[in-house]
């Protein structure tokens, strides 16, 4: 276990060996301008008018998708139970299908269903909205649904047998694994929706992105940390203001006046993407008639290495993501450190990965090690957050029994702590590594390799055959990740 | 003659290739309260679960009000309520929501969603919990934090408030103290009258302890898998009840 | 006392957030023309200059106007093929580009610049290469990290690959087997002035300009190369703003743009944000050629 989750530290000699390679000294001066501005961000009354504009979008995008992504993710993770299906008697084959048009729906990152939704319906707050949703509500539901695997055979047995209405039992069975997971994941993705809204905004949909990237490519750094605190201080407000929701202890008319406010939310929010839908002229023709495949100008070899790419890229973030945090927590055992990092985490989870990428591609040559580098160091941020909190909650006495042996404080961290939380880690990385294999996406488009730089070049010659296939080969990468990924979580459990 | 509410009908259950039912013969009437004894591992919880057709059959067949089971609709399936040894309450709701989960038979969606909510308390709810002496104070607690004792009335009340044709409760005394059992095996019997809920007189329990069994008219056991004996009150003498017992202790 | 007046903070910052969220309008019905841009340059740039173009053009047809910001090429293209954007300055291939995906665009004019533009190498002073003006010499650049700016700019990359390929280099001869992509022409200064690129391409226009205005800007960079000329950007036109607004109006649309004029102030500043003497007449037989370069680099298909 322990190997397992150490081992992977070793990518980084491979992959600090091709950067230093493509190291070069010339955007230093840049660089640093950059690092000084994060003090000294420009405020006037034009930028913060300018600001509270975008903002308002981007929450606007963000709220939205998140409402409408967690209520369809609820429906359709009910529809795709097990549960249902034996509670409504309804052949299995259709289970099977169900699931799997989720898998390919998720398959995909919603930056690129937001670049391809682009293409159809034009540039819209709509688009994103509905861009974010579609991956997401097919996340929401997978985790809906394997929650509501925890509830037992016994417990179903015993309320079918009381109840005469099957909604009823439905209800009765699935509230409370859905009060949980609303509590803890709900609210985890209303900060996934603010940060995707900001990753799309980056190409063109609006809200603060847009105006990050802008500043960015201006190198106007002092506007560009502007709107970085901006976007920090949205992301830890809302955290502020749900996270001291607990749905489960609510008086029952404090839930139902929220769940009110959810539905009218709700029904705004779905009129607002319904009318866009029904006003868009969309053009399909032109997409037929300009569709040929003696258009795609892809060899199968370059194909192939672009492909084997974007797996290494996604392979080795994975390691990263594993094997740093444990290894920083081993280094580093003191807790002025462990606060710094943690400090670095949150930042490093708020600047979209495609800015770092940008930043870091100042003083380095677009190169298969930077991508898996910071898609790595943005993931391992996420995961040393949750490391952390974990490790945090558990009993230390073994840990402290340890170190009265008189053995090191290491040895003691390693099989006092960490063996303990190592397999609900694992767990939580090889679940995190499906996002990985998606989000290798984000950082191909902008400055890497990988099929995400070929994804760019088909989409900017509006050659719709390699477009397609590039998402094809996509979507099976990253569905055999999942694949593979289901078969290790349920070795791990 | 009266129709059987349950009829079972050379029923045999196979688990991992053993027989635990092998070919019984049941007739089920209404008025019947029996007791089925046995010693653990005798096939008590087995027949229960087929007798509320959780389990179907290896072999044979069950007709419940004269029909299979497949072919009953729902309101007639919730007429039939079972006591689990293992209690199958919801752990995470409160006692008074999962005392209100009896009435899901009776009630539509809402009222399904409203004790979720636990937006209104039912009165009736309120007079079983009192019946079976559970105190105002736990009806809100999670049933997690209870202690066996009451969350064994706890399941008797969510029974009792369906108002079963038919009540099966597998070792429903468990967890109770003797002066608790007496109470709840007068409140089974129907000796003292209830003002707000109608208990049923049909009523099967399964029972390791013999104490009880004078309370019913019909004593059943159970032996391996095969009924060894079944007879009315009156019918049972001491001696056969020893040689029951006694036997099961040599195997 | 305290605990109270925490939970009404706490409900009344909710509800301002709710508030906040409702306000978003639905899209409102007006009659608006919507004007665009490819985002060749900074976009406070851009801002400026077509914000004031807006309210020039808003003044005099009597319409509302709004400036539409865009964030990348591709995205302008899209959003004219959708009707998102009404009148859009489009580059020599975007505009191509958009004139083959929304066959019934008109190409309303463009400025007198356009018809010879030229796109200008610059390298880092660090590395001291001389200038030239040998086309064969691009060459010499192959050693170095290299630069266009937007991947379908123009000037900033179809018309420099093409003379690059004229002198036999291949986007995957530089160093690193790859080139970058900066996004726009004063990124491209700011990234090879910085030194993180050594060397880059961008449209002469703006180089002259920034030459002009913010010599700091460019004090590490010199010039290189100049290339021959070619045609450049155009306002484009969806073919139905007469049946939008009023019949006439694509033509009174094309006299309002022609018809700028450097005597007056307001049209003055326009057009020198534009770097124009004034717009001249334009029609798509002008692009032909770039429409060919296009196909033979694969930027269209």
């Amino acid at each position: 276990m322990i190997l397992l989750s150490y081992l992977p530290i070793f990518i980084f000699i491979p992959l600090g060996f091709q950067l230093l390679n493509n190291f070069h000294l010339g955007g230093f001066g840049i660089f640093i301008e950059f690092l000084s501005s994060i003090v000294n961000p420009k405020i006037n009354i034009e930028i913060l008018i300018n600001l509270f504009g975008r903002l308002k979008e981007t929450i606007f995008i963000a709220f939205a998708s998140w409402i409408l992504s967690i209520t369809f993710g609820i429906i359709l993770g009910i529809l795709s139970s097990d549960i249902f299906f034996e509670l409504f008697k309804i052949p299995k084959t259709l289970k099977i299908f169900l699931r799997g048009i989720l898998t390919i729906l998720r398959s995909i990152h919603e930056l690129v269903w937001c670049l391809i939704l682009m293409q159809l319906f034009g540039v819209n707050i709509s688009v994103g909205i509905i861009a974010i949703c579609i991956p997401y509500i097919s996340i929401n539901a997978k985790v809906f649904c394997e929650q509501l695997e925890s509830i037992s055979y016994e417990q179903y047995q015993s309320i079918i047998s009381i109840s005469s209405n099957r909604f009823s039992t439905l209800i009765t069975l699935i509230w409370i694994p859905f009060s949980d997971i609303l509590q803890n994941f709900g609210i985890y993705r209303l900060e996934c929706s603010i940060r995707s809204a900001t990753i799309l905004g980056l190409f063109g949909i609006g809200g603060i992105g847009t105006n990050i990237l802008l500043n960015f490519k201006a190198l106007n750094f002092n506007e560009l940390w502007t709107y970085l605190w901006a976007l920090a201080l949205l992301v830890i407000i809302t955290k502020a203001l749900f996270n001291n929701l607990k749905f489960r202890y609510l008086e029952p008319n404090k839930s139902i006046f929220l769940f009110i406010i959810f539905i009218t939310f709700f029904i705004y929010y779905f009129f607002f993407v319904f009318n866009f839908f029904i006003n868009s002229n969309i053009n399909l023709s032109y997409f037929f008639e300009t569709f040929t495949f003696r258009n795609i100008n892809i060899s199968l070899n370059e194909f192939l290495d672009m492909s084997f790419s974007t797996i290494l890229i996604s392979l080795s973030a994975t390691a990263i993501a594993i094997s740093l945090p444990p290894v920083l927590f081993l280094i580093f055992d003191n807790k002025f450190m462990i606060y710094i990092f943690r400090i670095f985490a949150f930042w490093l989870r708020l600047i979209p990965p495609t800015i770092v990428i940008l930043i870091l591609l100042i003083f380095n040559q677009p190169s298969f090690a930077l991508a898996a580098l910071t898609l790595g160091i943005y993931n391992a941020a996420i995961t040393l957050r949750l490391l952390n909190i974990n490790l945090n909650e558990i009993n230390k006495d073994l840990y402290e029994g340890i170190i009265s042996f008189g053995s090191s404080r290491r040895v003691g961290w390693i099989y006092g702590l960490f063996l303990k939380q190592a397999k609900s880690y694992l767990a939580y990385c090889a679940y995190r590594s499906d996002i990985i294999f998606r989000e290798t996406a984000i950082v191909g488009v902008i400055g890497g390799k990988g099929l995400g730089w070929q994804l760019t070049e088909s989409l900017s010659s509006f050659a719709w055959e390699e477009v397609t296939f590039i998402l094809i080969a996509y979507s099976s990468i990253a569905m055999v990740g999942e694949f593979i990924n289901g078969k290790i979580k349920s070795n791990l459990n | 003659m009266t129709e059987a509410l349950i009829e079972l009908k050379n029923i045999s259950f196979k688990y991992k290739n053993s027989y635990i039912i092998k070919n019984i013969n049941l007739k089920i009437f209404e008025g019947n309260q029996i007791a089925l004894i046995g010693k653990s591992g005798s096939g008590k919880s087995t027949l229960i679960s087929l007798l509320n057709g959780t389990l179907i059959p290896t072999s044979g067949n069950i007709k419940f009000f004269n029909l299979p089971f497949h072919k009953l609709d729902n309101s007639q399936k919730s007429k039939i309520s079972t006591i689990w040894q293992d209690l199958r309450l919801i752990e995470d709701l409160s006692a008074e929501q999962n005392v209100n989960c009896g009435l899901l038979g009776k009630k539509n969606f809402l009222f399904a969603l409203k004790n979720l909510l636990s937006i209104s308390s039912y009165r009736k709810a309120h007079e079983v919990m009192k019946i079976c002496k559970i105190s105002p104070s736990i009806f809100i607690k999670k049933i997690i934090n209870l202690s066996g004792g009451q969350k064994q009335r706890i399941a008797i009340a969510r029974s009792l408030i369906q108002e079963p044709k038919i009540l099966l409760a597998d070792e429903p005394f468990n967890n109770l103290d003797p002066e608790l059992t007496n109470l709840v095996i007068k409140l089974f019997l129907n000796e003292e009258n209830q003002n707000y809920i109608r208990i049923s007189n049909t009523i099967l329990i399964a029972l390791h302890k013999i104490d009880l069994i004078e309370n019913f008219n019909r004593i059943i056991g159970l032996k391996n898998g095969t009924i060894s004996f079944d007879l009315s009150k009156g019918e049972l003498k001491d001696n056969l009840l020893d040689d029951f017992y006694e036997f099961s202790e040599e195997n | 006392m305290n605990k109270i007046n925490f939970r009404f903070l706490k409900s009344s910052l909710l509800l301002f957030f709710f508030l906040y969220l409702f306000s978003e309008p639905l899209k409102a019905k007006e009659k608006i023309l919507k004007i665009g841009a490819i985002p060749d340059q900074n976009q406070e740039i851009l801002d400026k200059r077509f914000n004031l173009l807006s309210e020039e053009l808003s003044k005099q047809l009597d319409i509302k106007i709004k400036y539409v910001p865009v964030v990348n090429y591709v995205a302008a293209v899209t959003a004219f093929r959708t009707n998102s954007l009404d009148l859009v300055w489009f580059g020599g291939l975007s505009g191509v580009q958009a004139r083959l995906q929304t066959p019934n665009s008109i190409v309303l004019a463009q400025r007198d610049i356009d018809k010879k533009f030229k796109s200008v190498f610059i390298t880092n002073k660090k590395l001291s290469i001389k200038r030239t003006t040998n086309i064969n010499d691009l060459k010499l650049l192959t050693k170095y990290r290299f630069t266009f700016g937007s991947e379908n700019s123009t000037s900033g990359r179809l018309m420099p690959q093409y003379f690059l390929n004229i002198a036999g280099v291949e986007l995957t001869d530089f160093n690193g087997q790859t080139v970058g992509f900066s996004g726009s022409h004063d990124a491209t200064i700011a990234l090879v002035n910085s030194g993180a690129y050594d060397a880059g391409v961008l449209n002469k226009q703006v180089w002259d300009r920034n030459m002009k205005k913010n010599p700091t800007r460019v004090k590490n960079a010199t010039v290189f190369f100049i290339t021959p000329s070619y045609v450049d950007y155009h306002w484009l036109a969806q073919g139905n703003l007469d049946q939008k607004f009023r019949n006439g109006f694509t033509k009174e649309l094309r006299e309002v743009i022609l018809n700028l004029n450097p005597k007056n102030k307001n049209q003055k500043l326009i057009l020198e944000m534009f770097n124009a003497k004034k717009f001249i007449k334009a029609n798509s037989e002008d692009y032909k050629e770039i429409e060919f370069i296009a196909r033979k680099l694969k930027k269209i298909r």
